[in-house]
């Protein structure tokens, strides 16, 4: 019986998952694969593709045949048919690394002998599939006897890639694309015969798996357990617990030794997940155990920007930062204390132990990363539907019974790869369709059907046009409008008046007129529609009224409230919420700042409104926030800047103390806010290193010193008790105890829970029930019980600010075409109170300009700027700054990039890999080239997440050209997404 | 709720076999090894000129008896050579970290003597050496990181070949596998390759098989699917070692049986058997 590996290549989502496994499974280092993703480009036309490369197993192994050692150091089992290496025979001599014409057998660069994949051995010995196979988000790899696998694919219809040009009778089987390529002009037909696989025409980005920049990653890098023997990495205890890097909160299991973590691996025991995880959660064994984890309290020394520090003690640190603090309260006030703390800190931490500080303490000027990432869809959502977020699932059911799924400024096979794979896997089970429109062709435009590549920023456009053709040829869902929508007609009539026909907007977006109007027929025809959005769409300063537009198009089509129909832009929070007594709530008489912590850069240069003198950050703001200049000069002006962080980055170095934190299984926690409510509990099961400390212990021993104890309490420092006790006092939180999140070995409950004893609810908002802690029949949270469109009271809100609830199409103010933008209202007008603030904020009031003579754009084009720049998160191997100390990610993609087309790169005279400048009017960063036909002509994007001080490779960050004054004037959400910009070769 | 799990295995046993069982020789010890030939190689011309008279002769005792046990020891690498080949080493790489050490001890020796009359056709001997420890330095240290960046880099096995090519190979394995019913009918063409055995026992069908290997081998592009020096090196390597060894055997066999050739009108005053 011949085993081997079947990969899809409709499935592969080149995350790179199945190296990381590999690595952490054989303890390999730098440079060391058994297994590799190699991504391919086309050259002259947008595509993307990934070829999963290890060992074929083949019949005849030319690696084997080239094997000077007698008896050979290869061999081939008789019964698997699996070739293997043994290390202790080789002598490293390359023969065989030569003579694949796979490049499938790898080398070890340090101890000089091959490496090869065996398919696990030691794994199969267990019982267990190989590790790739195991972790696959996409689950593109199968294992199995080959001729079972054979027997697989041509019951599902699938043809085989011929790869055997060499006669050599490879066992692994690759499954072509399914379908053409996705073009903006040619629709692929659903099952379309296979255009074949061939590498011919294809290319490799010069910036992924750069051997070249390899030689950074030597020798310190390497840390534990990596290249230590099998037997030093076997665990002694295996605990489940979940990831708590991004949105997808899968479950996982950390393997523990010695109390050491020595692997991060899926959990097969959840029967959705079956041990499912890209390869950010599998890093987290290289935070863990990283060396350039913080883990003393440091003081700093020179001056700010220096990077020169003393260690001290906890004691002397809190002190002092008490000490400092209660002298700028009595200077300035208690609003004088801005507090920034990111998504890395935790939900518990932000949401429990800061806020409670905060309301203590009495400043308002408390901000998380909300408006960099999803106010803009909270306040959309929060106003139309009454809660942040959809009510569906990842559930074959619920989002996996959909008949289309349509993607619009989300980029999830590489920002959510596990859900992506979920959905990919029920497309493709189900025969769904899938449509994506962004302006790069993503790795998730690259798997749809069709891909419609949209001007930046226009995606509000599209979305009304599509509901102008389906309110105009009466393709909505009427019945569930009258029963269920508030201010549809009012809607109607004005979308309809307003013109905001697929003729208005093909040349605003750049999609063809009857793109658009079949787009929108599919939509309304379908029997299940999902509509993705995401940070594409948020991070513009029309976020909150595109997410609105498109939750009208989706509930007029009958795609609210129902399984397999939504639209869903990530995640759903669960409302975890701690509040100190109202008696020792210290009064708070000042209004915040803005909700955008860019918004108090003037309350740190010139203390307008108010002086903001002190800030205690978590993250990296001097990487994270746009107007990286401007930043600087506040944090410069700064009496007392505290920084809390795993790593330093660029922030610590402005810092005066920098407090060194613990995260994830050093602290217990849960995971991230996720897609689709779902709470992951996460226990503490290793200390962390040195001294660092859990950010909760932080809060709790800084607020003793100023007698906040009696609420953010000792016993507190216990997570589990502080979750139970704080913050699950909300009607759909008192069932997510921590009894009834471990009742299940996957450690994640679905909120909401009325009780312990509630049922998970796999779909919310379906016909005949009622909302979680609403009025018998409000079978939707809003004061209504209906979706809210348009009504009164609400456009008395919009009012307040200059817009109106029925959305007028605006963009942010670079484009490259004259498109309206908003802009504050003229010198005479005063602020507002902000009706969708949290809190008490006030805002400036704004009109829609017309884009005449003074409209910004135009000066930056006159000045040469000829190019929109999109910024976005880098691929599946990064999230933020997280993986950038992970030597493994460091390997798969080192570099700041920059994606060109080719085009554009050819009248520049830029290469591929080659260093250029990206400037815009506010300064310029250097990134490598990568010359890629899937992006618009006109557009470049540069990836988030480098940071100038980081270990491996240091890049500027790409926030030193955007800028914080373009927000979006309901939720205060930066623009983060369109700037106009040019490319300067080097 | 720390540690209440049963402790499943993750993916227990331990026949995966990494380093330490088999020897190797560092980057690191490599770069030291070679550096500190060449210090020793420096540092014993600038002392020379204060050396006794001895130590200019090459056929003096001491130096005749340094090039005997050099030229013994830099027959290691011949002894690493069999005994990848014969099996009698079950860790192979033992030998080659042998053949590492003892021939840069014996270049060492074998420098010293040539040193004191550097001229005629046994430079070709020290040529070869030199190149040897270029060619072993430059395959172990400079190309390790390039052999292992190899993975993933090949892309002719997923490109469309000419129709002709696939009918070459199928042919070359059809008469592998005949000639191997002669020359080893147990086996099977699919795992063959031509051992020293096979060479020794029937040299010519040996030849005829490695003929058509290699021809497949080149019809798969196999060197040209990595970059020339990956490709070569060894080769080159191992040339040079036969080259040495065919010039020291000569050279030994001169100096040898036939001192008054290589004395020419000189005399001969080292140790020989033959006559003048
Ligand atoms: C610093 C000195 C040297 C280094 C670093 C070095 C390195 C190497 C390396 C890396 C290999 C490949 C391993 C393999 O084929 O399994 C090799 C093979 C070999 N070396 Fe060297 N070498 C050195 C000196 C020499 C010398 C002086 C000789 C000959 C007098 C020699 C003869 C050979 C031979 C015959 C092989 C082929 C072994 C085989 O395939 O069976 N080497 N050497
Ligand atoms: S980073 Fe996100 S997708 Fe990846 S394992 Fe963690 S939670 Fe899952």
């Amino acid at each position: 019986m011949q085993l081997a590996l079947m990969i899809d290549l409709e499935r592969c989502i080149g995350c790179k998952s199945c190296e990381a496994a590999c690595k952490a499974e054989h303890g390999l280092g730098p440079g060391e694969n058994r297994n590799r993703v190699v991504w391919l480009g086309r050259e002259n036309e947008p595509g993307l593709d990934f070829l999963t490369l290890s060992c074929q197993h083949c019949e005849r192994p030319a690696c084997l045949r080239a094997c000077p050692v007698h008896p050979k150091a290869i061999r081939k089992d008789p019964e698997t048919g699996v070739v293997t290496v043994d290390e202790s025979r080789c002598t490293g001599c390359g023969e065989c690394v030569v003579a694949c014409p796979y490049g499938a057998m790898g080398y070890d660069p340090v101890d000089h002998h091959a490496v090869k994949c065996d398919l696990c051995s030691e794994r199969r010995a267990e019982g267990l599939r190989p590790a790739c196979a195991t972790v696959c988000p996409a689950e593109a790899i199968a294992f199995g006897a080959r001729d079972d696998l054979l027997e697989r694919a041509a019951g599902e219809g699938r043809r085989r890639v011929d790869h055997d040009a060499f006669l050599l009778g490879p066992s692994n089987i690759f499954l072509e694309r399914l379908r053409d390529r996705p073009n903006s002009t040619r629709r692929a037909e659903p099952h379309a015969e296979a255009d074949g696989f061939s590498l011919a025409g294809r290319c490799r980005p010069a910036v992924v798996d750069d051997p070249a920049r390899r030689a950074k990653l030597e020798p310190g890098s390497v840390i534990f357990p990596f290249r230590l023997k099998r037997s030093d990495r076997q665990p002694d205890a295996v605990v489940p617990g979940g990831c708590n890097i991004c949105f997808n909160c899968c479950p996982t299991q950390y393997h523990l030794k010695d109390g050491r973590v020595v692997r991060v691996t899926g959990n097969e025991a959840d029967p959705l997940w079956r041990g499912k995880v890209c390869p950010k959660s599998q890093f987290l064994l290289q935070l863990y155990n990283s060396k350039d984890r913080l883990t003393r309290p440091l003081k700093r020394m020179g001056a700010r920007g220096e990077g020169r520090f003393e260690p001290i003690g906890w004691d002397q640190a809190l002190d002092e930062i008490a000490a400092r603090l209660s002298a700028i309260r009595a200077a300035h006030g208690p609003e004088a204390l801005g507090i920034f703390a990111g998504t890395r800190t935790g939900t518990l931490t932000r949401k429990g132990y800061i806020r409670l500080f905060a309301q203590m303490w009495g400043t308002p000027n408390f901000a998380d990363t909300e408006a960099f990432c999803s106010e803009s869809k909270n306040v959309a959502f929060e106003a139309t539907v009454g809660i942040p977020g959809s009510g569906n699932s990842y559930t074959p059911g619920d989002l996996g019974s959909a008949e289309l799924y349509v993607y619009m400024g989300d980029n999830q096979a590489e920002s959510r790869p596990v859900h992506f794979g979920m959905i990919n896997d029920w497309r493709l089970k189900n025969g769904a369709r899938m449509i994506v429109v962004d302006p790069r062709l993503t790795v998730t435009a690259s798997k749809a059907d069709l891909w419609l590549p949209i001007r930046t920023g226009t995606d509000m456009a599209l979305a009304l046009a599509l509901a102008y053709h389906i309110l105009d040829a009466d393709l909505h869902d009427g019945r569930f409008c009258d029963d269920w929508v508030l201010g549809w007609r009012e809607w109607r009539d004005h979308i309809l008046a307003r013109g905001y026909s697929p003729a208005w907007a093909a040349p605003i977006t750049g999609i063809e007129e009857q793109a658009i109007r079949d787009l929108a027929e599919e939509i309304a025809a379908a029997d299940g529609c999902v509509i993705f959005g995401a940070r594409g769409l948020n991070q513009h300063s029309n976020g909150t009224q595109t997410n609105r537009t498109l939750l009208f198009l989706a509930a007029i089509t009958g795609n609210m409230g129902r399984k397999g129909g939504t639209y869903f832009n990530y995640g759903t929070p669960s409302p975890v919420i701690a509040n100190a007594p109202e008696a020792r709530r210290a009064a708070v008489e000042k209004p915040m700042a803005a909700t955008n912590p860019t918004g108090w850069l003037d309350a740190m240069i010139s203390g307008d409104p108010y002086p903001m003198r002190a800030l205690i950050t978590a993250n990296n703001p001097l990487t994270a926030w746009p107007n990286q200049a401007g930043v600087r000069e506040a944090f410069e002006a700064l009496d007392l800047l505290v920084h809390i962080e795993l790593f330093r980055n660029e922030t610590s170095a402005y810092a005066d103390y920098i407090l060194p934190a613990a995260t994830g299984v050093e602290k217990g926690e849960i995971g991230r806010a996720s897609e689709d409510r779902r709470v992951i509990w996460i226990d503490k099961v290793v200390e962390p290193p040195g001294k660092a400390k859990p950010d909760g212990w932080i809060w709790i021993e800084l607020g003793k010193r100023f007698g906040f104890d009696d609420v953010l309490k000792e016993e507190h420092k216990d997570s589990g008790r502080f979750w139970d006790e704080m913050c699950i006092d909300h009607v759909w939180m008192r069932g997510c105890t921590q009894e009834r999140l471990h009742s299940v070995p996957w450690r994640w409950v679905r909120t909401p829970l009325v009780d312990e004893g509630a049922p998970e609810i796999e779909t919310l908002h379906l016909e005949g029930t009622t909302a979680t802690g609403h009025p018998e029949d409000h079978r939707f949270p809003t004061p209504s019980g209906k979706l809210e469109f348009w009504t009164e009271a609400l456009d008395a809100r919009f009012g307040m600010l200059g817009l109106s609830a029925l959305p007028e199409f605006y963009t942010d103010a670079e484009q490259l075409v004259d498109l309206p933008y908003v802009r504050p209202r003229g010198i005479d007008a005063s602020p507002v109170r902000n009706p969708f603030a949290k809190g008490h904020v006030y805002t400036m009031p704004v009109e829609i300009a017309p884009p005449d003579g003074e409209a910004p754009a135009r000066a930056l084009a006159a000045q040469g700027y000829d190019t929109e720049l999109i910024t976005g998160r880098p691929p599946a191997p990064h999230f933020h700054s997280w993986t950038h100390y992970a030597w493994q990610a460091q390997e798969m993609w080192p570099d700041l990039y920059v994606q060109i087309h080719p085009a554009k790169a050819k009248r520049l005279g830029i290469r591929d890999g080659q260093e250029v400048t990206v400037e815009t009017v506010r300064g310029g960063v250097q990134a490598r080239a990568w010359i890629y036909p899937g992006i618009r002509e006109d557009a470049v994007f540069v990836p988030i997440g480098w940071d100038a001080s980081q270990p491996f490779h240091p890049w500027k960050s790409v926030n030193f050209l955007t800028d914080s004054r373009q927000r979006d004037p309901v939720s205060d959400h930066s623009n983060l997404k369109t700037y106009l910009c040019r490319v300067v070769p080097k | 709720m720390p540690l209440k799990e049963t402790a499943l295995p993750a993916s227990a046993g331990d026949s995966h076999q990494l380093a330490p069982e088999r020897p190797d020789l560092s980057d690191r010890v490599l770069i030291r090894l070679v550096a500190g030939l060449c210090i020793g190689l420096v540092a014993y011309l600038l002392l020379k000129p204060f050396l006794p008279e001895a130590w200019h002769r090459p056929g003096s005792p001491m130096l005749q008896s340094a090039a005997i046990v050099g030229s013994l020891m830099l027959l290691s690498p011949f002894a690493f050579w069999l005994g990848k080949r014969t099996g009698l080493s079950a860790v192979p790489n033992r030998l080659y970290v042998i053949h590492v050490i003892a021939s840069t001890a014996g270049i060492f020796l074998v420098a010293i003597h040539a040193f004191a009359g550097f001229r005629g056709p046994p430079l070709f001997i020290v040529f070869c050496l030199v190149l040897l420890v270029v060619t072993g330095f430059i395959g172990r240290v400079r190309l390790s990181a390039p052999m292992a960046a190899t993975f993933g880099s090949k892309s002719a096995a997923f490109r469309p070949v000419p129709a002709h090519l696939k009918e070459e190979i199928r042919d070359i394995i059809r008469q592998k596998a005949s000639l191997l019913q002669r020359l080893d009918p147990q086996a099977q063409e699919a795992l063959f390759s031509v051992t020293l055995h096979h060479w020794i026992r029937a040299p010519r069908l040996s030849l005829a098989y490695q003929r058509l290997a290699l021809k497949e081998a080149r019809l798969t592009g196999q060197r040209a699917s990595v970059p020339p020096v990956q490709a070569w090196w060894r080769l080159l390597h191992i040339l040079l070692a036969w080259a040495f060894l065919i010039a020291l055997l000569t050279h030994a066999a001169l100096v040898t049986f036939l001192p008054g050739y290589v004395a020419g009108d000189g005399e001969v005053y080292w140790w020989h058997l033959g006559g003048t």
